[in-house]
């Protein structure tokens, strides 16, 4: 007689109920991500409007919030360094990856990141941005610099699909200050941060006008530039984020909620055109 | 899905059918080279580019309906040959499965019935790459041995020559007193 838990006979019922329930029980990864990268390899052009459609949400609130310290904080970089200095265009990169080390997230935040993404999350998120809004107004003194104005950008200019694999092009978008040039911006989430890439097609000195104003209207850490190779790292909702300037100060990126390695952004910045 | 969804949607091929396709079949083609390679990370890239390759050559598809089929087919060729350029062999010869039948209550044939079919998950679990293969291609896609051999371009012979080895290797898992009763599916000829 066979043991009471052994089949007593091998058949295809038995087979086919077993590859069903085998088929339904496996903890698949997320199928978004999978897809994300299919259609992106299918149909790069595709996988930007896609990626806004599904993928933006996710981010939704984190980047409003950057977006609104951007506007709103009124701690001032010029207090502590000129990043349209000469000084903080030549600051040397070969300690680099030193001064990254500032930037590189902790397992624990990771995991408080990741868990922090979670779907159940980001609804609460997204209703969190309003009060943010509300916080920032309240809590930081807004600077006599207008805040910036952001809006779609109806002419955008050729922004990359996707950056360093992952990267996934969202938004182009128009900041303003209320005087000068309107600049160009185009908005980045991958799986773990959000990237805000500003250029201008002003002059130079128009360019390092907004750098100066980026830099006046985010909050800083108070190392000098110099001491940081030129990033400036700050912190939107509870985040870490990091900005920095390119193409002899013709561009600037700002990167929001980590890890965010040296290799990524080196490798980010490499394709800067 | 219904087949002649099934068949307009692999026609069509473009960008939101594919993600229907996407949907329908992510977890059952995941699960396929996980099974094979026991690695969600390994899986998740296997499955992938299974998907691309089933959408950039959908042309070669003979039949629509059968495309779930064909891409545990490419999905489970990518994983074989991710193990033979590893050199990894992940199943072993006779994997002891966990007995739970301590602990079950023997007088609910429910739960008798739930043991049966997991002990036989975990022995199909344990098939090697090529059997556990065409395993899937007929009873859970219920393909034919001519049609699975089609797929993997090989012959029927060694088809059923898989399949009877399968079995046997199912049987002697599952410690099964007399041969198993599995009969070869439609078209296919009874053991």
């Amino acid at each position: 007689m066979p043991e009471k838990n052994k089949p007593e006979q091998l058949n295809d019922e038995l087979i086919r109920k077993a590859l069903d329930l085998d088929f339904q029980a496996v903890e698949a990864p997320p199928a978004e991500r999978s897809w994300r990268r299919i259609e992106a390899e299918l149909d790069p052009d595709r996988s930007r409007k896609q990626a806004r459609a599904a993928g933006w949400t996710r981010y939704a609130a984190v980047a409003a919030a950057a977006l609104l310290v951007i506007g709103l904080s009124s701690i001032g970089i010029m207090q502590i360094t000129d990043l349209a200095s000469p000084a903080a265009d030549e600051a040397p990169m070969i300690n680099a990856e030193r001064d990254m080390e500032a930037l590189h997230v902790e397992d624990e935040d990771v995991a408080v990141a990741e868990e922090e993404v979670e779907d159940e999350d980001i609804a609460v998120a997204e209703e969190e941005v309003d009060d943010v809004e509300t916080f920032l107004e309240e809590e930081v003194v807004v600077s006599d610099l207008p805040p910036f104005e952001i809006a779609t950008d109806p002419a955008p200019p050729e922004w990359q699909a996707v950056l360093n694999d992952n990267l996934f092009f969202e938004e182009a978008v128009l900041l303003n200050a209320g005087e000068g040039p309107d600049y160009k911006g185009a908005i980045y989430s991958g799986e773990e941060e959000v990237l805000l890439w500003v250029k201008s097609e002003a002059d130079r000195e128009a360019t390092a006008s907004f750098i100066e104003y980026l830099g006046e209207h985010i909050q800083l850490d108070t190392r000098p530039l110099q001491e940081l190779n030129g990033y400036i790292h700050f912190e939107v909702a509870g985040q870490p984020g990091l900005a920095w300037q390119e193409d002899n100060q013709n561009q600037a990126l700002v990167v929001i909620l980590g890890p965010v390695s040296l290799e990524q952004l080196e490798s980010i910045t490499a394709e800067l055109d | 899905m219904e087949s002649e969804e099934l068949k307009q949607l692999v026609r069509k091929n473009d960008n939101d059918s594919r993600r229907l396709l996407f949907e329908a079949y992510y977890r059952k083609t995941y699960a396929v080279a996980y099974n094979i390679l026991r690695s969600r990370e390994n899986a998740e890239d296997i499955t992938q580019d299974a998907f691309i390759k089933a959408f950039q050559n959908i042309p070669q598809l003979q039949d629509e309906t059968k495309f779930g089929a064909w891409l545990a087919v490419i999905a489970s060729n990518l994983a074989r040959n991710y193990l033979k350029r590893e050199k990894r062999i992940h199943y072993t010869d006779r994997e002891v499965i966990a007995d739970g039948a301590s602990e079950a209550d023997y007088t609910e044939e429910s739960a008798l019935r739930s043991l049966e079919v997991d002990r036989v998950r975990q022995a199909i679990k344990n098939l090697p790459p090529d059997h556990y293969q065409v395993v899937v291609l007929q009873y859970y896609y219920d393909l034919r041995v001519e049609e699975i051999a089609s797929m993997l371009k090989v012959s029927s012979g060694t088809i059923k020559s898989r399949l009877h080895r399968a079995r046997q290797r199912l049987a002697r898992e599952l410690e099964l007193n007399h041969d198993p009763a599995c009969h070869i599916n439609k078209g296919g000829e009874q053991e």
